[in-house]
């Protein structure tokens, strides 16, 4: 495999990306942090788990480049790099993608092991994208995995199956990081959104990132170019931000929530 | 005055107060596997304990169920307005076996920073509490 940079000897840190209920920004969230990570110069693959409704190539722009998927890996229909697709933007991001013919158990725990090992010689990062639900798709997307990144937005629904999630990652052993997606600082300001503090307090794991609701999101979806591409994204930042942090660079997590309305700072300058 | 304002305007007056209460039981009866019942008699048994020794705010009275690494950790959060000066009869002998989780409760004296209107309303609930019963 021909790939941008040459690869230390050392395995892929392998993460799995889930949330328990869909909708919420998994796939958003591989795509950006996996061209986050290309672009600060790992060798990074993301792997679309969700057989069946397969859409990090489309989220990506690959859609027209897809030959042969996971499952064609798993049941060596393939050779292991004839299946994974280089990105247009970045020679250091490739995309294993999910069938979309099949079922999600289609393939055995077991196999998604052995299909991820080789490119685990391959890669520095391998950024996993599960299915929504705790069925055998996430379990899975979860069996090669050794650190996840659970996305949740500040919403009762997704908040309460995150928990379930983190539940049973724990079980797996797993210490999952959170991800704060679509938050709007107004909203949390104006006491109508939990606020991170919030989050954190109920779910009880360490933050490594918060994205704010952001339009350039859909706005690079449409295009198929990862949002962190986008300089005036603050999406797009807060991701780049996110894969700094997963490179070990002490990154301090800002949010904007704290109130500054007029009465609090006229209670500032008051004394209050 | 300004502080008057401020709170009309302040967080506690957003719908983001009810969904953390909304998910903090939601959250235990799924942690602990409790059903609506069970969660509701343990909620009730454990308010009446404690408001046998103290005055509490009712409404901000939270159970929380967390994991803690590989334990889980039971937490009861009660707002304590006072102590009784005369501990509350009860009928039943209380039953002091907590199992191994770890009880916590923490106390959180609001009376020192809550503002007049605040207190009328504890008393008020007091009050009502009192004839309740």
């Amino acid at each position: 495999m021909s790939v941008g940079n040459t690869k230390t000897t050392k395995l892929a840190d392998v993460y799995v990306v889930t949330s328990g209920k869909g909708g919420v920004g998994k796939t958003t969230t591989t795509a950006s942090i996996g061209a986050a990570l290309a672009i600060k110069g790992k060798r990074t693959l993301v792997v679309d788990a969700d057989i069946g409704l397969r859409n990090l190539d489309v989220i990506l722009g690959l859609e027209s480049r897809v030959v042969f998927n996971i499952v064609d890996v798993a049941k060596k229909v393939c050779k292991p790099n004839q299946a994974t697709i280089k990105s247009k933007k970045s020679p250091n991001l490739y995309l294993l993608p999910a069938s979309q013919t099949d079922d999600k158990d289609v393939i055995t725990e077991e196999e998604v092991k052995d299909t991820l090992e080789w490119y685990r010689r391959e890669f520095d990062f391998i950024l996993i994208d599960s299915p929504a639900g705790i069925e055998q798709g996430f379990k899975n997307a979860c069996v090669a995995a050794s650190n996840a990144l659970v996305v949740t937005t500040p919403e009762i629904s997704a908040i309460r199956d995150a928990d379930r999630v983190i539940g049973l990652l724990s079980a797996r052993s797993i210490e999952p990081k959170l991800i704060v997606n679509r938050i709007d600082f107004n909203m949390v300001r104006r006491g109508d959104m939990l606020s991170v503090t919030d989050v954190e307090d109920i779910l009880g794991i360490e933050t490594v990132g918060i994205v704010e609701r952001d339009e350039h999101v859909i706005v690079s979806a449409n295009c198929g170019d990862p949002v962190v591409y986008n300089q005036k994204s603050k999406a797009g930042s807060a991701f780049m931000r996110i894969a700094s942090r997963l490179c070990g660079e002490n990154i301090p997590i800002v949010s904007k929530e704290k109130s500054n309305s007029i009465f609090t700072k006229l209670g500032k300058c008051l004394g209050f | 005055m300004l502080r008057v304002l401020k709170n009309l305007f302040s967080k506690e007056s957003g719908s983001k107060t009810q969904a953390k209460n909304r998910l903090q039981f939601v959250l235990v009866q799924d942690r602990a596997g409790l059903n609506n019942e069970e969660l509701a008699s343990f909620r009730k048994e454990l308010l009446n304990v404690i408001e046998k020794y103290f005055i509490v705010k009712e409404g901000d009275f939270g159970i929380d169920y967390k994991r803690d690494g590989n334990t889980t950790k039971l937490t009861i959060k009660s707002p304590v307005v006072a102590k009784r000066t005369v501990v509350k009869q009860d009928d039943k002998s209380s039953n002091n076996s907590y199992s191994q989780e770890k009880l916590e409760i923490r106390s959180k004296n609001d009376s020192a920073s809550s503002s007049d209107s605040n207190k009328n309303e504890n008393s008020k609930n007091f009050k009502n509490k009192k004839a309740a019963n």
